[in-house]
């Protein structure tokens, strides 16, 4: 071979290897695609004149948001997404009112995109709200798992008295870190729940006045007196007990706080909330003594269950309790594992938390509470309620007994020297 | 392994010994202080993109040279200039490299044992940084890494008439380990082999070598947190700070897995005089799995890459002359996999979107002068400046982090035989880079932890100012017999950052030589 033949083929290799390796350093382009969203109005407000409205995508992968104000500017890279649209709109008695949509996990393709999301206006309820849900619980020195002092602090954030009789809390009965298409779904209308217990009284035996907040315990008890890391719960107004069939866990019954009317429960031992944190809790009026609701609202539903092995249809039967019953809901779920919403945008678009995996053994002495906006005239706090527990709460904070009591906020036993309003804003 | 090193080596001395009263005579030049001497030579290190093909390996040095060695290094800075590669490392090692010509065929070959630490490593849980950037596995606390690596390679080159042709096959594994939270073990294997050909061209005063070569990569990563009270979460980084937040905390067990194919041509002087040109192309791919979440395909990486040299060599009796220009460029782009909603952990794929680039282009320019008026005397004087460019972007948020700089550098070296048995050698260089274009567009997201952002931003701000490195070299040998003689090598560099950054580095080495 001539050597002039071989340089040759040496250059045609070095042409041909630039090429490979791209001699442009040129940055990698982003490709936008457009999205084609619509918005179906609930009836009652389709004549409604929006006032201004906001698109907001969250990119599950990277967890970046981006909004819009103008749908026709929409256009993103592909992904999954989780929106939320969010209008203000004025009704035709020219009332003010927020409207919202949710769809999640949404793909977004290469090409032309199309969304079309469900409005709800959203529900606004006169009504006491969820200051507080302290669901992890406490341990003791050993680092077990103490049972029973978990609790829910509701909150009158209105300017009058409002009667806590007849509002009940339920737990959610599907899972904010497992995701399936339950059929049929009835998210738009109801939530699916496994617990319902119910703050007895006649109408006006529990006074909430403006300000004031209404304690509902698991065991209404010192707890100190069986875990020294733990704090008192005697002072609640009511608490739920569990009648249980399980001879080896039996619930604690304080004579001295009433308990509240059980309706249902999953289980036939004893209720704790879901302490790992992966349920939507909430308060309703149900308006239904528990004979007829156990009758008229059976919610039973089927849904896929996928596994590298296997594919089944599952069953499973739960109660529902209609939207427009629900005065608050908060979705909580673990920080590393949440998948979705178990509740209509109406009445919660966020979701908020306290353990950071399914595992996490430091969850425990934290709660989650809302936000406090600012003092009122008479001093009391004025808490944010926006329907949307991710801005309305703060996450994995020390919970407010605690720092009232003054008490453990670790196994270490490590005494709690703070006050807050809300777990993050010092009171003076 | 080190017992062993050390009974080798002990055994090969006493060996040796016993024949020096034999076979020396006390005026003549031992023959393993001339094979020392061709050794080192800066010449044949001037062309190593050529020897990279194995065929013209065997034109390397024209004599045996063999070692066995045992060593510690330490190398170690006050603050890490890139905190995901650590502080530095020390190890020991011990080792056996070996170069033999034996009629018209030559073997080559070594192996190689390495125990010791990687200081302070964070934001970075996996291994083989350089490989598998900028998918690292990450937690927020780090620290020092155990590392243990193994390493074996031979070859084996000929010629006859007017073909050469030649082979080599090489393993590496490595374990990297820590014994405190976060506790990674990362076993990591590496798999090289490449065969080549040359023939004759230009009337025979050339080789046109052509090679192509293979490398199987896998590393695979368990991360544990014996400490459950602790923040035990991880990060899978995605590069310029920013991480895959659907799967952060998840994907505690996973693996890399990669294959990298090349190949280069070009020509070689047959008497190892005129002309140098080679050029290789190499194309690296790896995906990056998660085996706790059903071996998700969470991200992969494609690296392009061109390597070329060209020059003169110049050998003559007394002074070698060469100059030769190195030129590399590659692209390395990464990909990220989506996916839809899980179900039981099954995570479907959805798509995948090109997020990073890596571009970098590195041209060197050297020039070499020898002396060696006799056996045992080498005077050498090699100027050379380089320059080089990185560009890293990330496409969605838009970041960038570019680079660049120059960096002109200075060796002289000299060796002085000191009677017939002793051989003395040391070096000095000194280089000073100067920044020439850098760029960075690093937006702090609030979302995403301080620290991993920091790493990326704090990387820049050294690089992209005035360093500088000085480093002495120092050999001292003697020879036991006209077959074996004993090295003693100290090496020791400081480099210095504008940003107050000092690093030491030490290399003590003791060999047999033969």
């Amino acid at each position: 071979m001539k050597l002039s033949k071989f340089i040759l083929a040496a250059m045609l290799f070095t042409g041909t290897a630039m090429q490979f390796s791209s001699c442009s350093d040129n940055d990698t382009p982003v490709v936008y695609y457009p999205v084609t969203l619509s918005i179906t109005l609930p009836q009652e407000i389709s004549e409604a004149n929006i006032l201004d409205e906001e698109y907001a995508f969250r990119n599950v992968s990277t967890n970046q948001v981006k909004t819009f104000t103008d749908k026709a500017d929409i256009e993103l890279s592909p992904g999954l997404y989780d929106v939320t649209y969010t209008a203000h709109v004025q009704l035709s008695n020219g009332v003010t009112s927020t409207m919202r949509a949710q769809s999640q996990s949404v793909q977004i393709k290469e090409g032309a995109n199309s969304i079309t999301l469900m409005a709800y206006n959203t529900i606004e309820s006169d009504d006491l709200i969820i200051a507080e849900v302290f669901f992890t619980g406490t341990t003791t020195a050993t680092g077990a798992q103490h049972r029973g002092d978990d609790y829910i602090k509701l909150y009158n954030n209105t300017d009058h008295v409002i009667y806590a009789d007849g509002i009940s809390i339920f737990e959610s009965n599907f899972n904010t870190t497992a995701k399936y298409d339950y059929t049929p779904d009835i998210m738009g209308e109801s939530v699916a729940v496994w617990a319902v217990y119910t703050v007895p009284g006649n109408g006006t035996e529990y006074p909430v006045q403006p300000g004031e907040y209404f304690l509902i315990a698991d065991n209404a008890y010192d707890h100190r007196t069986t875990n020294e890391l733990s704090f008192d719960l005697s002072h609640a107004k009511c608490e739920w007990y569990d009648e249980s069939q399980a001879a080896s866990q039996q619930d604690v019954d304080n004579p001295a706080v009433p308990n509240m009317d059980k309706i249902y429960c999953y289980t036939r031992s004893i209720y704790m909330l879901a302490n790992g944190g992966n349920r939507a809790v909430g308060i309703a009026r149900i308006n239904k003594d528990a004979e007829t609701f156990l009758t008229e609202n059976v919610y039973d539903y089927t849904y896929m269950l996928v596994t590298p092995a296997i594919s089944k249809e599952m069953t499973g039967s739960a109660y529902f309790i209609p939207n427009s019953c629900v005065l608050d809901v908060v979705n909580c779920s673990t920080e590393t594992g949440y998948q979705w919403n178990v509740t209509s945008p109406a009445l919660d678009c966020g979701w908020t938390w306290c353990s950071m995996n399914n595992s996490d053994k430091t969850r425990f002495f934290t709660s989650v509470r809302r936000k406090m906006l600012y003092l009122n005239e008479n001093g009391n706090p004025v808490l944010k309620d926006t329907n949307n527990s991710t801005d309305d709460f703060n996450s994995r904070v020390t919970p407010s007994e605690i720092e009232l009591q003054g008490t453990a906020i670790n196994a270490d036993g490590t005494k709690c020297t703070t006050r807050t309003y809300d777990g993050v804003t010092p009171m003076p | 392994m080190l017992k062993t090193s050390v009974i080798t080596v002990t055994l090969a001395i006493s060996a040796a010994l016993q024949t020096t009263a034999a076979d020396m005579t006390s005026d003549s030049i031992p023959a393993v202080n001339l094979r020392i001497d061709s050794h080192s030579s800066m010449l044949w290190r001037e062309t190593p993109l050529s020897y990279s093909n194995p065929a013209l390996k065997q034109w390397m040095l024209p004599i045996s040279y063999s070692t066995i060695s045992a060593g510690y290094h330490s190398d170690k800075s006050n603050r890490p200039v890139n905190v995901q590669l650590g502080s530095g490392n020390d190890y020991w090692s011990a080792g056996a490299d070996s170069y033999i010509k034996h009629r018209g065929s030559t073997l080559w070959g070594n192996a190689s044992y390495r125990n010791g630490h990687i200081r302070s490593v964070n934001w970075n849980e996996s291994s083989d940084a350089e490989l598998i950037y900028p998918y690292f596995t990450a937690d927020s606390v780090g620290g020092d890494m155990n590392m243990e690596s193994y390493s074996f390679a031979g070859g084996y080159a000929g010629h006859s008439g007017r073909w050469a042709w030649g082979g080599t096959i090489g393993y590496h594994a490595g374990l990297y380990y820590r014994n405190v939270d976060p506790r990674p073990r990362n076993v990591t294997g590496r798999l090289d082999i490449s065969a080549g050909a040359a023939i004759r061209i230009g009337g025979g005063a050339y080789y046109g070598g052509l090679s192509v070569n293979y490398r199987k990569y896998k590393q695979t990563c368990d991360i544990e947190f014996i400490n459950e009270m602790s923040d035990n979460r991880i990060w899978h980084l995605t590069g310029l700070g920013t991480h895959y937040e659907r799967f952060e905390a998840k994907g505690y067990s996973h693996y890399y897995d990669g294959n990298r194919w090349g190949t280069s041509i070009g020509i070689f002087p047959s008497t190892r005089r005129g002309a140098v040109v080679s050029a290789g192309f190499s194309s690296f791919r790896f995906d990056h799995i998660l085996t706790a979440l059903n071996k998700l395909p969470l991200q992969s990486a494609r690296e392009n890459r061109l390597d070329a040299e060209a020059g003169w060599l110049a050998p003559g009796k007394t002074h070698d002359w060469s100059a030769m220009v190195n030129l590399t460029h590659g692209k390395r782009s990464g990909t990220e996999n989506l996916f839809g909603d899980p179900a039981a952990d099954v995570f479907p794929q959805i798509g995948s979107l090109d997020m990073y680039t890596h571009t970098f282009t590195a041209a060197n320019l050297n020039l070499l002068w020898q002396w060696h008026p006799r056996s045992g005397y080498l005077l050498c004087v090699r100027p050379s400046v380089t320059y080089s460019r990185s560009r890293e972007t990330y496409a969605d948020p838009h970041r960038h982090l570019q680079l660049a700089s120059i960096t002109p550098a200075v060796l002289i070296k000299g060796a002085l035989g000191l009677g017939s048995f002793w051989r003395g050698e040391l070096s000095l260089r000194y280089a000073m880079s100067a920044p020439a274009g850098c760029d960075s567009d690093m937006p702090i997201d609030n979302t995403v932890p301080a620290g991993m952002q920091l790493a990326d931003i704090n990387r820049y701000d050294i690089l992209s100012k005035p360093h500088s490195t000085v480093e002495i070299e120092a050999d001292i040998s003697r020879a036991i017999n006209h077959r074996y003689a004993l090295m003693l090598a100290i090496a020791y560099r400081h480099g210095s950052f504008t940003t107050g950054i000092q690093s030491d580095y030490l290399d003590i080495s003791l060999s047999l030589i033969f």
